[in-house]
This record gives structure tokens, sequence and C-alpha cells, in this order.
């Protein structure tokens, strides 16, 4: 049983803390930040790491440390949200799909063909032509675009399931659809689920960072992390380093989550033991 | 990836003959194009990545506006008016269009009839507006008669929607362009490059320099910097940001370019809105822009700080830049007296697609604040921008680049985007436009100047450079830009 | 039938959007230079002042005889134009889907296998690097490295397929790998979880126990069942490297679909944006029907009503 105890599982312990870091950046950078991210200073433009710039300074001279703190706020919550969207409904068109079968798999599988055929940048055009442009926008927008991969998986696991012995043993005892689902089966296909969630986190930021560009989301001179580490590119040959900070936070952000996920499957499972 | 290595050789080999031109060899040069023109008829689009592969290179027009700015005799060798409102051309003789026929006063007849056919959706009518007749004489002299005195018509003859083609092509402008100039179209492989070839016969001797003229579509400005440095293309004229300057400046293997353009920057108000109004606004906002700040923040200290709208390329051209100086103090006592003691908040939208717009307004966003304007800037996708902010005037702050030469029109039209609507200057520009006499032509712009900087309808910030960027050795190419012609006639490779 | 629903439904929801989007074609086609009479002319000659659902029912009419109309901005037949630039996306697509699968499989098993120990750690670490790193980064790195300094391949544009295979093919490498990292590390830890799955369930550790070799293990027992949620999601990624190759189309400055879409919707060409929009919604109906039927071939117990 040693593996059930959360303490003493690395991978979640240490995935725990950089979440946790992260989410404490994101609510300091509420209160403080060494310097005014939006304040900007020509004349120090492009400099590399030094004491009163730990992470340097971008184009305008404006310090990268207090912009990468303020970004953590925007891109975890877009991430969060979005994937949070992509997942929820997505899941249950994938439950719905593959539990029920029938004409309404075959419906909303089509429609989930038809959103994943839609291109995702007019969805944005009219989003940032409809309404004001704003990052509730830009997360749903993103989180639209996650439900096809959630349902799919979802239904791929009810699919693999449904048929399986100890399910159908289960169904024969009398158990009802609504524990079949949640007991037998949601923890069976909940892996590559958590995989899919982590991995679309980086997704979602850097989705982001495109959306700006069509009036949706982060509007500059505010920062994300995503419109960071395109802007960076346009500089890479003056300061290499400006690219590195904000493409870091989106690594230990989805390493953290990994980690996170790697151990809460590790705990949840049922196999494990 | 050991296989990888067998490619080396092939590759150099394939560079190679891309590359470097020998002494007597074929002079070939590739030139990076952001965007692929929609179509190569310049009487049917004004974009501007048409006119950098067929305006002046392909078709060339009656007169020409030279590296210099000045207009000089082209397809017709030399022109005649007495009266400057009936102009006679005298058309070089033996000049041959690519397929071969030679030029005739009927074409020129033809073509421009066609741009003043509103049946033809013409880009660019208002060039055309002030012809009355168009008379030939005879196959080699033609007779415009102007309904009034026109001052400009003689550049407006020289634009590039004016240029001359053979009638019989018209059908197929937009594909396989025809003309007389120093270069023919060989190939349009869509979506990745444009070729041209020299024209053997062309009617100036000794040009052009060059066999050979690659255009190739990159659109990423990063991707065409490095394609500039793997040796894959010759030349990058458009596209690369100024923050490309530095290091392309210190390699020993490129030589940068940079001019003038006519391209004026501007953030524009929306005259017809509150608190834009009130020229005491208007005034305090453009005294709380610091404008060199702007150039050296947003374009790494490239281009010209303007200070009305008339170009330094332009002869009438008064140094305007320090009329209305940076002055935080005056700023706040103006919006003060506006009734703004505390300033407002304000939407300023810009268009990604013109990298300079964002970061404008950036910058711009940075020094208001001090003033107390509170700016939110929202980025407004193109085509949107066209239909909401220029052609429906929905907006409040905007910024972008005015390209056309000699557009200071758009101060007297009350239905243009700014939305500025005065009486005096409308009169003044009418005056100017039927003055022909250059001392009483030039009082007249100094007058105009003046009353826009009292106005300040707009901000004007500064001219975008010309930025163009070639390996060394390329000689020829223009410096400055004065009207947006991406001339290559002269271009060659130093023996 | 339903795929036939599912491409009306497309269709019909990107007519309505395109047409109700802020951006007129005519003014984006003739410039703000040009006279509103003309651009009025212009609008009625390209039929944009009918109403929308006739608009759409003449489109759908003529589209059904296979014919998908002109391009607004380039004069061309919108069928020419998409068959132009399949030779290009296509195969960009496929080699990236190569790489990620021949990348992918292999390494996420191997991670699997070695849970816990310095393999895995060192494929998870691999992998966590590449789901990090965007596409465009990913594009550029690859050039200034190959291009740039060793100057192995071109920085960019497509030699075409009539120069031969090989300068085809190799005009494509840099784009495909750039494409295929970011989907081949999400397919990493995907194959990885759904191994590491397998490998705890009952008859596997069943079959270890009565000495049945590692191979037959892997080969027989785990691989057939972890490769319901592979398959799933290498579906989803095929369509999404489709998505993704708009932006390496840019980076590496190649003729391909994803640029001629986005130019369409910029200049809103709608004709052209159709086409695409038809072409990539009924190469994502095709993919997901052949995912379906890989499921029971797999695992012989699904069934469809």
């Amino acid at each position: 049983m040693t593996g059930r105890r959360p303490l003493r599982h690395v991978t979640f312990v240490l995935g725990t803390a950089i979440t946790a870091l992260l989410i404490a950046t994101a609510a300091l950078s509420l209160v403080y930040t060494p310097q005014d991210p939006l304040a900007m200073s020509i004349i120090g433009r492009l400099q590399g790491p030094s004491g009163p710039h730990p992470f340097g300074t971008d184009q305008y001279g404006r310090d990268v440390l207090s912009r990468v703190m303020t970004g953590t706020v925007t891109s975890i919550a877009v991430g969060v949200i979005a994937v949070g969207i992509g997942a929820a409904v997505g899941m249950l068109i994938g439950i719905l799909s593959g539990y029920v079968g029938g004409w309404i798999d075959e419906a909303f599988m089509r429609l989930v063909d038809a959103i994943q055929g839609f291109p995702a940048i007019l969805s944005a055009l009219l989003f940032a032509a409809v309404f004001a442009p704003g990052i509730a926008i830009s997360m749903v927008a993103i989180g639209i675009a996650f439900v096809p991969a959630f349902a799919r998986l979802t239904r791929a696991g009810f699919l693999a399931f449904r048929e399986r012995e100890f399910v159908v043993a289960a169904k024969a005892l009398g158990a009802g659809d609504r524990r079949l689902i949640a007991r037998h089966i949601l923890p069976n296909i909940l892996p590559p689920l958590i995989v899919q969630a982590t991995t679309s986190f980086p997704i979602a930021i850097l989705a982001e960072a495109g959306l700006a560009y069509l009036g949706l989301g982060t509007q500059p001179p505010h920062p994300s992390w995503g419109l960071m580490l395109r802007e960076a590119q346009n500089f890479l040959s003056l300061n290499p380093w400006f690219a590195v900070f904000p493409g870091g936070a989106i690594a230990l952000t989805v390493l953290g989550l990994n980690l996170l996920g790697d151990g809460l499957r590790d705990l949840l499972d049922p196999k494990t033991a | 990836m050991r296989h990888f290595g067998s490619l080396r050789p092939l590759a150099a080999l394939a560079l190679g003959l891309l590359v470097s031109p020998a002494a007597g060899a074929a002079q070939n040069l590739v030139v990076q194009s952001a965007t692929e023109p929609p179509g190569l008829d310049l009487t049917a689009t004004p974009a501007s990545a048409t006119a950098v592969v067929v305006f002046y290179n392909v078709q060339e027009s009656l007169v020409k506006v030279d590296r210099h700015g000045k207009i000089v005799p082209w397809l017709a060798e030399r022109w005649h008016t007495s009266d400057n409102k009936n102009y006679t051309f005298f058309l070089k003789r033996g000049v041959r269009f690519h397929n071969g026929r030679e030029l005739r006063a009927a074409d020129v007849k033809f073509v421009i009839d066609r741009a003043m056919n509103p049946e033809t959706k013409h880009p660019y009518p208002g060039y055309y507006a002030a012809i009355g007749d168009i008379i030939v004489k005879d196959d080699y002299t033609i007779t415009f008669t102007l309904k009034g005195t026109t001052a400009n018509f003689l550049l407006n003859m020289a634009r590039q929607g004016s240029v001359v083609y053979p009638r019989e092509a018209v059908d197929t402008l937009k594909s396989e362009p025809i003309g007389t100039g120093p270069y023919k179209l060989a190939e349009w492989v869509r979506g990745d490059r444009i070729v041209l070839v020299k024209n053997p016969d062309y009617h100036v001797k000794g040009l052009p320099k060059l066999d050979r003229v690659t255009y190739r579509f990159i659109p990423d400005p990063n991707a065409a910097l490095a394609a500039l440095k793997a040796g894959d293309i010759d030349a990058a004229m458009f596209g690369l940001g100024p923050e490309h300057v530095p290091e392309l400046q210190k390699d020993p293997r490129f030589q940068v370019i940079i001019g003038e353009t006519t391209n004026d920057v501007i953030m524009s108000m929306n005259n017809s809105r509150k608190p834009y109004s009130d020229v005491r606004v208007r005034r305090a906002i453009t005294h709380g822009i610091n404008k060199p700040e702007v150039v050296k923040g947003a374009m790494f200290g490239l281009g010209t700080v303007l200070g009305t709208n008339v170009d330094p390329l332009n002869p009438y051209f008064v140094d305007m830049s320090g009329a209305m100086p940076y002055d935080p103090g005056k700023a706040k006592k103006l919006l003060a007296e506006a009734g703004y003691p505390n300033g407002f908040e304000a939407v300023l939208r810009v268009a990604p697609q013109y990298y300079y717009t964002v970061r404008t307004g950036e910058v711009l966003a940075a020094q208001l604040q001090k003033i107390g304007v509170r700016i939110k800037i929202e980025q407004v996708e193109w085509g949107q921008w066209l239909s909401r902010v220029w052609k429906d005037a929905e907006y409040e702050l905007t910024i972008i680049g005015h390209a056309e030469a000699w557009d200071i029109a758009n101060y007297a039209n009350p239905k243009y985007y700014f939305r500025y609507d005065n009486a005096d200057f409308q009169k003044l520009f009418t005056e100017s436009e039927i003055t022909v006499d250059h001392k009483a032509r030039r009082e007249l712009y100094v007058r105009m100047q003046k009353k826009l900087v009292e106005d300040a309808p707009v901000v004007w910030l500064y001219i975008h450079p010309r930025l163009a960027v070639t390996k060394k050795g390329v000689q020829g190419i223009w410096q400055d830009l004065p009207l947006p012609a991406f001339d290559l006639s002269e271009v060659a490779w130093a023996k | 039938m339903a795929f036939v629903a599912t491409l009306f439904f497309v269709s019909g929801l990107v007519f309505v959007v395109v047409r109700v989007l802020p951006g007129d074609p005519a003014l984006l086609i003739i410039g703000p230079e040009g006279s509103p009479e003309a651009a009025a002319r212009l609008r009625e000659a390209l039929g944009l002042n009918r109403p929308i659902p006739l608009q759409y029912v003449e489109w759908l009419t003529n589209a059904l005889q296979g014919d998908l109309g002109v391009s607004l901005q380039y004069d061309l037949p919108v069928g020419r134009l998409i068959a132009s630039r399949l030779p290009v996306t296509l195969p960009l697509t496929l080699m990236a889907a190569l790489f990620m699968a021949a990348t992918a499989l292999p390494v996420g098993l191997y991670a699997a296998r070695r849970h816990r120990r310095a393999g895995d750690y060192l494929a998870m670490a691999v992998s966590q690097i590449g789901v990090a790193v965007p596409g465009f980064w990913a594009g550029l790195l690859l050039i200034l490295l190959f291009s740039v300094h060793l100057g192995w391949v071109q920085s960019g544009g497509f030699a075409g397929w009539s120069t031969g295979l090989w300068p085809g093919v190799r005009s494509l490498l840099l784009p495909a790998v750039a494409l295929g990292l970011f989907q081949a590390a999400v397919l990493v830890r995907a194959t990885r979880s759904s191994v590491l799955d397998v490998l705890r369930e009952d008859y596997v550790r069943t079959a270890r126990a009565k000495g049945v070799s590692e191979l037959s293990v892997i080969g027989k027992h785990t691989l057939r069942n972890a490769l319901i949620p592979i398959v799933t999601v290498a579906g989803v990624q095929l369509g999404q490297l489709m998505a993704g190759a708009i932006i390496l189309e840019s980076v590496f400055a190649l003729p391909g679909l994803g640029r001629l879409a986005l130019g369409a919707i910029t200049a809103r060409d709608l004709p052209v944006v159709q086409g695409v929009t038809l072409f990539v919604a009924s190469s994502i109906v095709l993919i997901n029907f052949a995912v379906d039927l890989l499921y029971v071939v797999l695992d012989p117990r699904i069934r469809y009503d």
C-alpha cells in the first residue's frame, strides 16, 4: 500500500510542489512584482539577466521577471479553464456516445467531426467580431477546440470497456447506469484523459497568444507567456535570453502538471496496489 | 543522421548555381517578397505585393518618377503644355510590348479610357477624374484635355494605375501581364515564386542588367532573415523588421539600405467623436507624445519624425516636426481646460497585419498614461479594420501608415475616416489643386501644413523607413522610395 | 449519409460565418482608394447582394455537381487552386505523421517497460521539452541549425515534385519534423500511459507469472489492448497536424493548403474557404471512420449497433 500514501509518492509530491509554486506566483503577482511590468525604459532594452533584472528586459526595456510573473495569472487561467471546458464537454459527449451508442453515438460523433473540421481561425474571428475582446472569450474558443479529442478518447474507452467481464458482471448484479459509469468504467479510462489534459495545457497557452493577434485574449501591453514567447522570436539575435524565461515557465508548468497527473493516476488507479 | 552528410556537396552545388554570379555568367537575383500578389493586374488591385513585381519592372507609364522623386519622360520622350490644361505627349518610337507589337498612341488612350470607365473597378479612379478628353493625333502623339487645371496630373500619369499595356492583352493582365518593361514575366508558380526574365528588346539601351529576377514569397520575417543568412535569397526588400538591422549591419556579407518612403505613420483621432472633437484634446494628445522616443521604442531609431502629412520627399515639405513638441505639462493643462483634468480612457485600434502599428501603440500607451489618457489597445484583423475603422469610422484612435504619395487631399475630405471637417483647409486645398505656379503652390502648401499642425486632426508620428538588405555586391537599388515602386531595371551585381 | 450531413452542416456554418463577419470582399479586392460605386458594382458582380440563404443554395447546387466556384481574389477555379496545393500539404502531413509514429511508438513503449528507471525518465524529459516547444519556434531553430549553420538543406520554399522525388522530400523534411515534434511528444506520453495501464492488468501479470516470454507479453497481450487509446489519440492528432501545418507553411514558405486557407479567410474569399473546409472536413470524417474500423479489428468485442 505504499503507493497509496500521497506524501511518500515522489512524483505526486514534486508535481504538487511545482503547481503550488505557480499558483503562489500568480497570487503574489496580483499584489507584488519586483518592477512595474508595464514600465518602459528604451535605453535599457533587450538586456540579459542582471541584478536589477534577473530575467533581463524585453524590447521596450520592461522587466521580464515581472512580466513572466504577471503572465502567470493569464496563462494558467487560460490553461485551466480552456482544458476544463474541453474536458467537461468532451467527456460528457464521449460518455453518452460510448455508453448509449446507436444513433446518439452517430449524431454526436458527426457533431464532433464538424467541430474539428470547422476552421478554428474562423470561429475566433467570429468571436472577436461579436464579443468585446476579453480573456473569457478566448478561453471558450480554445476550450471548444479541445472538445473533439476528449470526446473521442472517452468514447474509445467506453467502447473498449463496456463489454469487459467486470462491467458485464456488475451490470448483471443490477448496478445502475450511473454507478456503472462512475465506479466501473470511468476510473479505468482516466489515464489517457489525464495525459490529454496535461498535453493540452501548453496548446492552450500558445493558442491564447495566437488569438491575441485577432483581437481576442490578452492585448498588449499586458503580458502573457505565449505572447512573450512569440515576441521574443524577433529579438533572438539581440537578446536570446528573452525567449528562455517565458518558454521555461511554460515548460515548468507542463512538467508540474505531468508529474501531478502521473502521481494522481498512480494514486487513483484501482489496479495499483 | 548520417545520410544527411552526402547531401552537402549537392546542396552547395545548387546554392552555387543560384548565388554566385561569376563575371560574364548570367546575372540572377533572388528577392524575398512577404506576400504573394492576389493578381498581377495593376488596374484591378492596389496590393503593394503586385506593384513590387509589376510596376516599372514589367509595365511602365508615359512618365516616370525616378529614384530622386523627379518626374522624367519615359514612354513619352517629351511632353508639352502651354496652358496646363492641354497636355500633349510625344511617344518614344520603336518601343515594343513583350508580345512584339509596337506601342502606339491608341494603346495609351485605351488604357486611360479604361481607367476612367466606372465599369472597370479601377483601384484609383480619383487620379483620372480631372481628364476630360483624350485625342490621338497620330501614332506617336496624344493630347489630354483636362476639365480644369490639375497640378498633379503628370504625377498621376506616373503612378501604378497608369501603366500602359497592349489592348489585346487586357483579359489576361491578372495572370500574364504584358508591358514594355525591362523584364518579362516568365513563370508564376503559385504560392512559391514569380520569375521575371530580361526583355532583350528593352527600349532603354543597356538595361536591364539582370538576366533573371526571382521573387520568393516568405511571409515570416525571421524566416526571411534565416534565408538571407543561409544564402538562399540575395535580397530581402520587404518585411524585415528594424530590429534585424543592427546584426545585419555588423555582418560583412550584407549591405543594409535605409532610406525614406512616403509611408506616413499616423495616429488618427476620430474628429467627429467626443472628446476628440475638441481641438484642445487633440493638441493635448499631440503634446503628450514624445515622437523621437516612439521612433526609438517602436522602430529602433529608424524612421524620420513627422510634423505634418507632407513627407521630406515632397518638394513642398516644410519641417514641422518641432512645431508641437513633447510637453506633458502643457498637455495636462490643455486637457484640464477641455474639461478632463483627470484625463480619460480611450480605445486604440491597431492592425497587427502591420507590425509597426502594434509596437507604436504600445509605446504610445505608455507615454499617454503620463498625461492621464489611459489607452486600451485592441488588435483588429485587417478585413475588419478596413470595414469598421476605415470605411465606417467606428473608432476613437487608430494607427496606420498612409503609403500614398501626395495624400494631403484626405484632410480636405470630411468623409474620410479622420472625420476632419474644416472649411478653411478645404478651400486652401482646392486652390492648391488648380495652382500650377510652383512658388504660389508652395505657399499654399506651407499654409496648409501650418493649418494642419494648428488643428491637429491626427498625430503625425514618423515616416516608415525604407529597409532593404542585400548581399554585398548588389548595386543600383533605389535608396529612397518617392512612390511605392521597386524598380529593378538598373540593379546589377558588381563585376 | 451521416458523412454528407456533417459536410452539409460545416459548409453551411462556414458560409454564414464568412458572410456575417465584418469585412467586405469587394473593399478588400479594390482597396481603400477605389470608388464606392465600383465597390458596389463589384459586390453585385460577385453576387454578394443577394440573400445569404439563396447564395448558399446556389453554391451547394454547384458543389454537388463538382463545381466549387471561382476564387474571388485569384479569379481561378477553386478546385484547381486546392489541387495545386495538395502536393505540398498531403506529403507534409504524411511525413509528419510518419515521423510522429516512428519516434513516439517505440519510445513510448520503451519508457513504459523501463517504468521509473533511467530510460523512462530520459524519455519523459525529452518529450517534456517537445511538448513545451511551439511549432513556430521548432521551425525557426531547425532552420537556423540545418540551413544557416550547417547548410545541409534549403531554408524554405518547395522544390516541386517535377524536379524529382528526393528534392521534393528534402524540402519537406525540416517542416515535417517541426510539425511532428510536438505531436510526437504527446503521443510518447499517451503510448507510455496506455502501455503502463495494460501492463498492470491482471491477465498480463498472469501471463508473466506463467513465464510467457517478454516479447510475447508485449506483442500479444499488451500492445493490442493498449492500441485503442493510442489509435484514438493518433487519429485526433492527424487532424491537428493539418491545422498545425498553417503555421509551419508560413515559417518554411511552403505553398500549402493552410496558407491558401489563411489568405482566403483574410480576403473573405468565400469560395476558397468553403473548398478548403470541405476538403479538411472530409479528411477528418474519413480518418475517424478509419479509426472506428480499427477499433473493431483491435478488439473484436467492440460492436457498433
